[in-house]
C-alpha cells in the first residue's frame, strides 16, 4: 500500500489549502477564501522533497552552505543577498532561482522540478511573512480537540464528526450504510481475519435489535482470533519470523513471543504497557517470565551463522536494526537515515542516532550462532508448568547434593585420622588416566605412559624441540599456531564429567589476542561449546560453556604466565556446574581469577565433533582460530577427578606431598583435602551423586523451549559515533556518545520523572509519555490502517518531514488523545471505529468519487481491499470447515511445491509438510522463513519479515491467479466446501448460495446464481465426458472426498467453488 | 489479453482517462499496476508509455541481459587475471606493503602465516586482443574477443550473504529491491505472456546459497519480483491446472468467472476488477507460454552439441544457458542465472576444473549463439561472483588441498554483446593480484565514494548495466521511508570506457 507520493501531496494540498480550521465550518457554511498557509503542512513538504536534500539538515550535503530548514539559514545576509526575505518574494535569491532560466532552482541533475502550484505555495508562504514551524508531527498533542459542530443525524460518534466535517469542506457528502451483510464480512475480517460463518451472518440477519452491531463487534472482539488478525501487523513491524535469516537461515526458536503478542491483543494488554515490555521488559521490577518474553522483539532482527563472519559487524548490524525497527515501530520515524550522517529531511542528527544507538547495544551477546539448538544469549528458558515443578526439584537436587558433599567433607576428619594412622607415605595422585611426555618420541603417534596404549598425535607441523632445562633427555612439543596435538580416548566430554590438566608451557606472547591452549570443543569460527582454555597476553581463561558469553562458566586468572620461561599450569574442574568448581593453578599456586561469567544450563557437548582435533582433547590448535603459536608444551598429565591443592602442586615440585606425608601434623589441611578428595570412600560417592544430579539436571534443560531475548549487559557497552556508520570506525574519546533521544522531541526526562537510571526503560518511559507526540498518533493510525486499507497518515512507517501529511490531522490527534485517555485501550479503540458511520459506509464508488478521491482520503465511502495473504488462505479453510483453529505453538508447514528450502541452500533444514489438522492451522502459524518465504503468501504481498515493514503493498498479478486456481490448499478447499454443500438435502441453486454465504458472506444475486450454475452444468458435462478426471480433481490434498458423493457432481462442484473463490466478492472485503 | 478500453462506457462513467487509469490503480499504490501486462508498450522505438520513467533516459544499447552470476566468488587468479610472480612467490608470505592492512575473514585472519599461492593451471593469450586464459576455460577462451574484461572489480563485504545481497540489491542488509525488479519497474515488459524478470539456477549446485530476496521486490511492489523458472515439476510455481482440470475446462470457467468479475465490475466501478480479469487472462496465457518456451526439446541436435552434452538435462547451467537464449528470444528482458559453486577454500585444484566443466563451454556457446542469431548486439551477457579471492592460500600450502579465501579488493567479470567494448581489458591489478593498481601496477585504494580512473565498484558495474540498457541510475528512483531510493544508493558512476 505504497502510493506514489506526488499523488498523495497534490490530495492533501487541494484540500488541505482549502481550510485549515476543520470543524468550525457546518456544512451550509463556504469557508473563507485563502486562509493563511500552514508551513508544517503545505510548506515543509514542498521544501523538504526539493530542496533539503543539499539545503537541509545535513552539512555533508549542503550546498553553497546554504540551508532553507531553519529561519536562521534562509535569513541570512549572503553578501548582501538574501536567501528568503519575508514578506518580499520579489526580493528572495530563492525564487530569483527558482524563475532564473539559466540556473534554474531546483537544478536538473537533481531530477526534481518545482509545479506551478508549489511556486503559488512558495511564494505565498514568503510573501505571508515566511514564518517558519515544526513539522506537525513533533508538535505535543493538544490536551483536548475541539469536536466540529455538526448540523446531521449521520455522525454516530465525534469520530465521524471529524470526516463529515472534512467532507463537507469537499463539498462531499457521505456514502449511504453498506449493506447488513456487507458490514458484518467487512468487520469480521477487520477485527478478526477470518469470514462471518453462515451462522453468524443468519443470526446477524435475524437481529434488527438496536444493539445489533455492537453485539457483534463485542463478540469478535472477545474472541481469540481478534489477538491472531491485530498480531499480524504487528508481526510484520516487529520482523518477526521463524528463522534466522542469513545464509543457512536456520529455524530460529522466537514462536513463544508470536504468541504473546497474539494473548497481549487478545488481553487487551494496554498499549503502553504492550511497548514497555518488549522495550524494556526485562527492567522493569522483578520481571515476569511474560515480561522477559516481550523483549525478544529486539532480538528478532536477522542472525548469522556464516563462517568467517567478524563478530563486531554484525553486533553493530543488529542493533543498528534494533534502532531503525524501534523508530519506524513505535515513532513512526526513518531514524536509521542518520546512521552513516545527519539526516537529510528530518532535524535527527548522526550524534543523536549513535545516542539512540546506545540504548541498544547494550547486550552482552556474542553476534554470531552456530546451530538451531544452541540459541544465542541472552536468552529465557520457557519451562511448561509441569516442566518447570521438574526443573525446581532438579535444582534443589543438585543444592542438596552439594549440601551432602559439604557435609561429608567435614565429616572426612573422623576417616582422615584412621587413614593418617596407617602412616601413608606413597605420594600417589588416584584417577591420572594419562601421562604424557614427548621424550620418547618416535613417530606422530604418542604413547599414554600409564597404560602403554597409543593415545596421542601431532597434527601437521608440529615439532619436537629441547624440553625443560636441566634433564638433556626432554623434549618438548613445539606449536606453530596452526597445528597441534589432539589426546583421543580421554574423559572429560560433559559439564559433569571432573577432571584435572597438569602440563608445562613456554609463552613467547607471540600475539596479544586470545590463542587457544588446550579445548574440547564442537563447532567452527562463528561458535565453539565444549570446554576451553585460552591464553590471552599471557593470562588463563577457562570456559565450560554451551553459549558463551552468557551460557557459560568463565574465570580468567589475575596472574600472567612468565613471558618465554617454563611455566606449570593446572586446570581443573569438578563437575558441579558453577565457577567455584573450576580452579587454575600456576607453578603449582591455585591463582586468584575473576568470574566472568557463572550461568549455564543444558548440556555442553551440543554440537558433535568438527575440526582436525576430531572433538578430542587438543593443544594449541582450534579450526580457524588462533592457536599457541611458537608456544611450547610438555609433560602432560590428565586426572579424572578434580584433584587437591597439594597434589597439583606435588605434580609441579615433584615434593610437596611426599614432604607433607613425612610431616603430616604441620599439613594436616591441606592432608585432609588429599584424602577426602583422593580416598575418602563417603566424599568420593558424594561426588558421584553431584555427577549424577548434574547430569539429571542438563538432560532435563536440554528439552526445555528457549529463546533468544535483551538483557542489559552487566556493565554498559559504550556507544560511538561510527563514521559512515562502519563497525570498524575508530571507536574512542572523541567519537563516544551518551544515551539520549533526538533534540526534536520532548526531553527524556521530564518532571515527572523519579527514576534517573538511563537505559531501555527509561527511553520506553519517554516512548509512552503523554507529551510523546508520536507514539499514540503512529500507534492510532497504524490500527486505523487495519480498519480502512490506508492510514490518516498514508505513509504509517514515517511521521517524518517526507511522509504524508495527515488527510485529517485532528481527526488523528482527537484519537490518538482519545486513545491515550482510554489507557491505551485497543479494542475499546477498534471498537469505536467499528460502530461508527464512517465505517458503515458503503464502498461501492462512484464516478464522481473516482474523479475526486480515488484513493478515499476523505472518506466519502467505505473501506475496500484485497485480502491479505493471510486472509485468503485462512477464509477457504474457513468456508470449507477445515480450518482447525488451535491458538499458537510451534509453527507449522502447510501445502508448498516440494523441494524449496533446500533447493538453493543445502545449508538449512529441509522442509518437512506438517500432517493432520496441523495443515489446517490459521496462515500466522505458517514457519515464516526469511530466504525462502511461503510462496504463495509472498505472492499476495506478505512479506519476508526480513526487515521492519508497517505496510504491505496490495498487488494484482497472474501469479496471484495461479496460486487461488492450482495450489492444492486452494483446490482442496474448495473440494472440500463442495462436499459440505453436495451433503445440503437442498436443490443446486441452494447449494450454490451456500458456497457465496460461506465464501462471500451474501447470497448471490439472480445474475451471479445463474453464471454459477451455468459453471457447474458445463463442468458436468466435462466431468461425465471423462469420469477419470473427475476422480484425479477430488482426490488432491490429504483430506479424503466421502465416497457418498458421485465423483462427476463433486468435481463439478469443486470447479463451481473455485470460480466463485476465484471471484471478486471473495478476495476481496469491501 | 483484456486491455482496458478506454472507449468502453464506462470509461467515462469512471471519469478516468486511459492514462489516469494505468497511472492510479491498485489504489494509488504504485504507478505501474498494469505496465507489466501491456504489450510491447516499451518496444524499442515506441516509447509512449507510463512507466515511470515514462520513457527510456536514453537510447539503450541493449535491449535485454542475461547475467550469469557466478555465485561463491570464482577465483581470478586461476582464471583470467593472470599472476606469474605469484608462481614465483609461491609458499612465501604475501608481502606487508601488498596486505596493506585488508582486514580478512575469521576463517584465514587467525592463520599463522598466509603464504602466496601461485596458480595450478597454464595460462595462455588468446584471440586478437591477447587476453589471457587459464587452460580450465577452452571455450571461452575461444571468444576471447567478443567479451569485455573489467579486472577491477571491487566491494567491500568479505561474507557471501552480504555481498551477495549487496551485489543484486545494492546494500548488504535484506529489504532493497534487486537489480531485475528495478528495471521491471523501471522499464516494464516487453511482452505479453511472459514476466519481465525470470531467474534461473542450476539444480543441485549445493555451496553458497541463494535467497528469495537476490530476484525479491524489497519496497517496490512485489508484482516486480523476479519470478522463477524451476527445472522440475511445474516451470514457475503453481502452473499447472490441478490433477483432472483440462484445458477446455479451465477456459469455460474462466470464462464464468470473467462474467462474474465484470458483474461486479459494474456494481462497484472499482478499476481493480478489470485488471484481475486481466491478470487471469495472462495467467491463463501463461500457462502456454511458459511450457513453450521452457521445452527445449525441439531444439535442434547442432544447438545442444554447441551448449555441451549438459544442455540436453534441464537444470544444468547448460541447459540453463540454453533455455535464457529462448527466453530471450521471447522478449523477457532480465534473466538472470545463478550458479553455485565457486567457493574454493580448499581443494581449489579439482573443484574450480568441475565448475569450469559446468560452465565454460555453456557460457561460450550463449554468445555463439546469440551472435549466430543476431541477437549478441542488442543483447548484454554479463558474467562473475560477488567478489574475489585471495592470492595467498587458505589453510596450509599443499598442491591438492589448498584453497582460496574470500577477497573483495579485486575480482574480475566479463561482459559481451549489448554495447560492451568487445575484446578489451578494462582495469588492472597489481602483480600479486591482491590490490587495484595503476597503470604502472602500483597498487591504488578506490573507494565507493569517489570514483577512480580503472577501477570498477559494484555500483559503477550496476549503474553501467542500467546506463546499458537506456537507464540513467540516479534517476530511477523509488520515495521509500522519505527517501527516493535507488540501486546505487547514493554511489555509482557510469564507466563510459567499458562501452563501444
Amino acid at each position: 500500500m505504497r502510493s506514489n507520493r506526488r499523488v498523495s501531496n497534490l490530495v492533501v494540498l487541494t484540500f488541505g489549502m482549502a481550510g485549515i480550521a476543520a470543524g468550525t465550518f457546518s456544512s451550509s457554511q463556504k469557508p473563507p477564501i485563502k486562509p493563511k498557509l500552514s508551513y508544517s503542512r503545505d510548506v515543509l513538504p514542498i521544501l523538504s522533497d526539493k530542496c533539503f536534500k543539499c539545503h537541509g539538515p545535513d552539512p555533508g550535503s549542503r550546498q553553497a552552505d546554504m540551508r532553507l530548514d531553519t529561519s536562521q539559514g534562509a535569513f541570512a545576509n549572503r553578501q548582501g543577498r538574501f536567501p528568503i526575505v519575508p514578506g518580499h518574494p520579489e526580493d528572495s535569491l530563492v525564487l530569483k532561482r527558482i524563475h532564473s532560466a539559466t540556473r534554474t532552482m531546483p537544478p536538473p541533475i537533481s531530477g526534481k522540478t518545482l509545479t506551478k502550484s508549489e511556486i503559488d505555495v512558495i511564494t505565498r508562504w514568503i510573501a505571508e511573512g515566511a514564518v517558519y514551524g515544526k513539522l506537525w508531527s513533533f508538535n505535543s498533542l493538544p490536551a483536548a480537540i475541539p469536536i466540529p459542530t455538526v448540523n446531521n443525524t449521520w455522525p454516530k460518534d465525534n469520530m465521524d464528526r471529524f470526516v463529515f466535517a472534512r467532507l463537507s469542506q469537499a463539498n462531499l457528502k457521505p456514502s449511504p450504510p453498506a449493506s447488513k451483510d456487507r458490514w458484518l464480512r467487512r468487520v469480521s475480517y477487520d477485527l478478526s481475519g477470518l469470514p462471518p460463518t453462515e451462522k453468524e451472518i443468519a443470526a446477524f440477519e435475524a437481529d434488527n435489535s438496536p444493539k445489533a452491531f455492537d453485539k457483534v463487534v463485542d463478540r469478535l472482539l472477545a474472541s481469540t482470533h481478534f489477538g491472531e488478525r491485530v498480531a499480524v501487523d504487528w508481526l510484520d513491524a516487529a520482523r518477526y519470523s521463524d528463522s534466522y535469516g542469513y545464509q543457512s537461515d536456520l529455524i530460529s526458536p522466537t514462536w513463544p513471543y508470536r504468541d504473546w503478542v497474539v494473548k497481549s491483543f487478545n488481553q487487551n494488554l494496554p498499549y503502553d504497557k504492550f511497548l514497555t515490555y518488549q522495550l524494556a521488559g526485562d527492567l522493569v521490577k522483578s520481571p515476569t517470565t511474560d515480561q522477559r518474553l516481550a523483549t525478544a522483539f529486539n532480538r528478532l532482527h536477522r542472525q548469522s551463522n556464516e563462517g568467517g563472519s567478524i563478530a563486531l559487524e554484525y553486533k553493530t548490524e543488529y542493533a543498528a536494526d534494533r534502532v531503525a525497527t524501534y523508530g519506524t515501530a513505535m515513532l513512526g520515524l526513518t531514524v536509521g537515515c542518520a546512521r552513516c550522517h545527519d539526516h537529510k529531511f528530518d532535524p535527527i542528527t548522526q550524534k543523536e542516532y549513535y545516542r539512540l544507538f546506545g540504548y541498544f547495544n547494550s547486550i552482552d551477546e556474542y553476534g554470531l550462532l552456530l546451530s538451531t539448538e544452541i540459541v544465542p544469549t541472552p536468552s529465557l528458558l520457557l519451562p511448561n508448568p509441569e516442566q518447570g515443578k521438574k526443573l525446581g526439584e532438579l535444582k534443589a537436587r543438585n543444592e542438596q547434593a552439594l549440601e551432602k558433599l559439604n557435609s561429608t567433607i567435614r565429616e572426612a576428619s573422623s576417616r582422615f585420622a584412621a587413614w593418617l594412622a596407617t602412616k601413608p607415605s606413597n605420594p600417589e595422585i588416584p584417577d591420572v588416566v594419562g601421562k604424557f611426555s614427548f621424550d620418547k618420541f618416535t613417530s606422530d603417534k604418542f604413547v599414554n605412559e600409564i597404560d602403554g596404549k597409543p593415545f596421542g598425535s601431532k597434527l601437521g607441523n608440529v615439532e619436537i624441540a629441547p624440553g625443560r632445562p636441566g634433564n638433556p633427555q626432554s623434549k618438548a612439543a613445539l606449536l606453530d599456531g596452526d597445528n597441534g596435538i589432539a589426546i583421543r580416548g580421554l574423559p572429560g566430554r560433559e559439564r559433569w564429567d571432573a577432571f584435572t590438566w597438569s602440563f608445562w608451557i613456554q609463552d613467547p606472547r607471540s600475539s596479544v589476542g586470545p590463542q587457544v591452549l588446550l579445548h574440547r570443543t564442537g563447532g567452527t569460527d562463528v561458535g565453539f561449546c565444549g570446554f576451553d582454555l585460552i591464553l590471552e597476553n599471557g593470562y588463563l581463561q577457562a570456559r565450560v560453556m554451551r553459549a558463551p558469553p552468557g551460557n557459560s562458566i568463565t574465570i580468567r586468572s589475575r596472574v600472567p604466565v612468565r613471558k618465554n620461561k617454563w611455566s606449570h599450569v593446572a586446570w581443573s574442574w569438578d563437575g558441579s556446574g558453577r565457577a567455584a568448581g573450576l580452579s587454575l593453578y600456576l607453578d603449582g599456586e591455585r591463582v586468584p581469577a575473576v568470574v566472568l561469567n557463572d550461568k549455564l544450563w543444558k548440556t555442553i557437548n551440543a554440537y558433535g565433533d568438527l575440526g582436525p582435533s576430531g572433538g578430542d582433547w587438543a593443544f594449541g590448535q582450534r579450526f580457524r582460530e588462533a592457536g599457541f603459536k611458537g608456544g611450547k608444551l610438555t609433560d602432560v598429565i590428565f586426572a579424572q577427578r578434580q584433584i587437591s591443592d597439594i597434589e597439583v602442586a606435588q605434580l609441579y615440585d615433584r615434593h610437596s606431598l611426599s614432604d607433607a606425608l613425612s610431616a603430616p601434623e604441620k599439613h594436616s589441611a591441606a592432608l585432609l583435602q588429599y584424602f577426602a578428595s583422593a580416598f575418602d570412600k563417603d566424599v568420593r560417592s558424594a561426588s558421584e551423586g553431584i555427577r549424577k544430579a548434574q547430569q539429571d539436571l542438563a538432560k532435563f534443560e536440554d528439552g526445555i523451549y528457549e529463546i533468544p531475548v535483551m538483557e542489559e549487559a552487566k556493565t554498559e557497552i559504550p556507544s560511538y559515533l561510527l563514521a559512515r556508520g562502519a563497525y570498524d570506525a575508530p571507536r574512542n574519546d572523541k567519537t563516544r556518545v551518551y544515551r539520549n533521544v533526538p533534540k526534536v522531541l520532548p526531553a527524556l526526562w521530564s518532571k515527572a520523572t523519579t527514576s534517573f537510571s538511563n537505559d531501555r526503560l527509561a527511553l520506553a518511559a519517554w516512548t509512552v509519555r503523554r507529551d510523546n507526540p508520536l507514539t499514540a498518533r503512529v500507534a492510532v493510525n497504524r490500527f486505523w490502517q487495519m480498519m480502512f486499507g490506508v492510514g490518516i497518515v498514508e505513509s504509517s512507517e514515517n511521521f517524518g518531514t517526507q511522509g504524508s501529511r495527515p488527510s485529517n490531522l485532528d481527526l488523528l490527534d482527537y484519537l490518538a488523545v482519545r486513545f491515550m485517555d482510554s489507557g491505551w485501550n485497543v479494542k475499546a479503540l477498534f471498537r469505536e471505529i467499528a460502530l461508527s458511520a464512517t465505517y458503515r459506509q458503503d464502498s461501492a464508488r462512484t464516478p464522481k468519487l473516482n474523479k475526486i478521491d480515488p484513493d478515499n482520503k476523505l472518506l466519502a465511502r467505505g473501506p475496500s481491499f484485497r485480502l491479505s495473504a493471510e486472509m485468503l488462505r485462512d477464509t477457504v479453510l474457513e468456508a470449507a470447515g477445515l480450518l482447525y483453529d488451535k491458538v499458537g505453538g510451534p509453527p507449522v508447514n502447510p501445502y508448498q511445491p516440494a523441494g524449496l528450502w533446500t533447493e538453493n541452500n543445502t545449508m538449512t533444514q529441509g522442509f518437512v509438510q506438517s500432517k493432520g489438522q496441523d495443515l489446517y492451522r490459521r496462515s500466522l502459524y505458517s514457519t515464516w522463513k526469511r530466504t525462502t518465504p511461503v510462496p504463495s503468501m509472498l505472492m499476495f504481498d506478505a512479506t519476508s519479515r526480513e526487515a521492519c515493514s508497517t505496510r504491505r503493498p496490495t498487488t494484482n498479478t497472474p501469479l496471484q491467479a495461479l496460486v487461488l486456481l492450482n495450489d492444492i490448499q486452494f483446490v482442496e478447499a474448495a473440494r472440500v466446501l463442495a462436499e459440505k454443500v453436495m451433503e445440503l438435502k437442498v436443490g443446486v441453486a441452494d447449494r450454490v448460495k451456500t458456497v457465496f454465504r460461506c465464501l462471500a458472506g451474501r447470497d448471490p444475486d439472480a445474475r451471479e446464481l445463474s453464471v454459477v450454475l451455468q459453471a457447474y452444468r458445463e463442468q458436468e458435462t466435462q466431468f461425465e465426458a471423462d469420469p477419470k478426471s473427475a476422480d484425479k480433481l477430488i482426490h488432491m490434498g490429504e483430506s479424503k472426498p466421502p465416497a457418498s458423493i458421485q465423483a462427476t457432481d463433486l468435481a463439478a462442484m469443486t470447479i463451481a467453488v473455485q470460480t466463485v473463490m476465484n471471484s471478486d466478492s471473495v478476495v476481496w472485503r469491501r | 489479453m483484456i486491455p482496458f478500453d478506454p472507449d468502453h462506457p464506462l470509461s467515462e462513467m469512471l471519469g478516468l482517462t486511459r492514462r489516469e487509469f494505468f497511472g492510479r490503480t491498485a489504489n494509488g499504490f504504485g504507478s505501474l499496476a498494469l505496465a507489466s501486462l501491456l504489450p510491447g508498450i516499451l518496444d524499442f522505438g515506441r516509447q509512449q508509455t507510463p512507466a515511470p520513467l515514462g520513457r527510456y533516459h536514453h537510447t539503450p544499447k541493449a535491449k535485454r541481459i542475461i547475467y550469469l552470476f557466478q555465485a561463491g566468488g570464482p577465483a581470478q587468479q586461476d582464471l583470467f587475471d593472470y599472476k606469474p610472480l605469484l608462481n614465483k612467490m609461491h609458499g612465501q608470505d604475501l608481502p606487508a606493503n601488498i596486505r596493506r592492512g585488508q582486514r580478512l575473514t575469521a576463517m584465514s585472519a587467525n592463520q599463522s602465516a598466509i603464504p602466496c599461492a601461485g596458480s595450478p593451471f597454464k595460462f595462455t593469450q588468446h584471440g586478437q586482443s591477447g587476453a589471457w586464459f587459464s587452460e580450465i576455460l577452452p571455450h571461452l577462451s575461444g571468444v576471447a574477443d567478443d567479451l569485455c574484461f573489467v579486472k577491477s572489480m571491487f566491494t567491500e563485504a568479505i561474507n557471501h550473504d552480504p555481498a551477495i545481497t549487496f551485489f543484486e540489491t545494492g546494500s548488504e542488509q535484506a529489504g532493497r529491491p534487486s537489480f531485475g525488479s528495478w528495471l521491471s519497474y523501471g522499464l516494464g515488459s516487453m511482452n505479453e505472456d511472459l514476466p519481465a524478470f525470470v531467474v534461473l539456477a542450476s539444480a543441485n549446485a549445493g555451496d553458497q546459497p541463494l535467497y528469495a530476496r537476490l530476484w525479491g521486490s524489497g519496497f517496490l511492489d512485489s508484482r516486480f519480483q523476479g519470478v522463477r523458472f524451476r527445472s522440475g515439476g511445474d516451470p514457475v510455481l503453481y502452473l499447472s491446472n490441478p490433477d483432472g482440470v483440462c484445458g477446455s475446462g479451465r477456459r469455460a470457467m474462466l470464462d464464468r468467472l470473467s462474467e462474474l468479475n465484470k458483474h461486479e465490475f459494474e456494481k462497484e466501478l472499482d478499476p481493480e476488477i478489470e485488471s484481475r480479469i486481466a491478470q487471469y487472462e495472462m495467467a491463463y496465457r501463461m500457462q502456454t507460454s511458459v511450457p513453450d518456451v521452457t521445452d527445449i526439446s525441439k531444439e535442434p541436435n547442432e544447438v545442444f552439441e554447441l551448449y555441451g552434452p549438459d544442455s540436453r538435462h534441464p537444470g544444468t547451467f547448460a541447459a540453463n544457458c540454453l533455455l535464457a537464449r529462448r527466453l530471450a528470444q521471447k522478449g523477457v528482458r532480465f534473466i538472470q542465472l545463478y550458479h553455485q559453486g565457486w567457493d574454493q577454500h580448499g581443494s581449489l585444484k579439482s573443484e574450480i576444473s568441475k565448475q569450469c566443466k559446468k560452465t565454460d563451454q555453456p557460457a561460450a556457446a550463449l554468445i555463439k549463439d546469440l551472435k549466430r542469431l543476431g541477437m549478441l548486439e542488442d543483447t548484454l551477457v554479463v558474467w562473475g561472483g560477488e567478489f574475489g579471492r585471495t592470492s595467498y592460500s587458505q589453510g596450509p600450502l599443499d598442491p591438492n588441498s589448498f584453497g582460496r579465501d574470500h577477497h573483495p579488493r579485486c575480482f574480475t567479470v566479463f561482459m559481451a554483446g549489448g554495447g560492451v567494448n568487445a575484446g578489451t581489458t578494462y582495469g588492472r591489478t597489481d602483480d600479486y593480484g591482491y590490490n587495484i593498481s595503476d597503470a604502472d601496477g602500483v597498487p591504488i585504494s578506490p573507494s565507493k565514494q569517489n570514483f577512480t580512473e580503472g577501477a570498477v565498484h559494484v555500483h559503477d558495474l550496476q549503474a553501467t548495466l542500467l546506463w546499458l540498457l537506456g537507464v540513467d541510475h540516479q534517476r530511477l528512483t523509488f520515495p521509500y521511508q522519505g527517501r527516493d531510493f535507488r540501486l546505487t544508493d547514493v554511489h555509482g558512476h557510469v564507466v563510459k570506457k567499458l562501452m563501444s
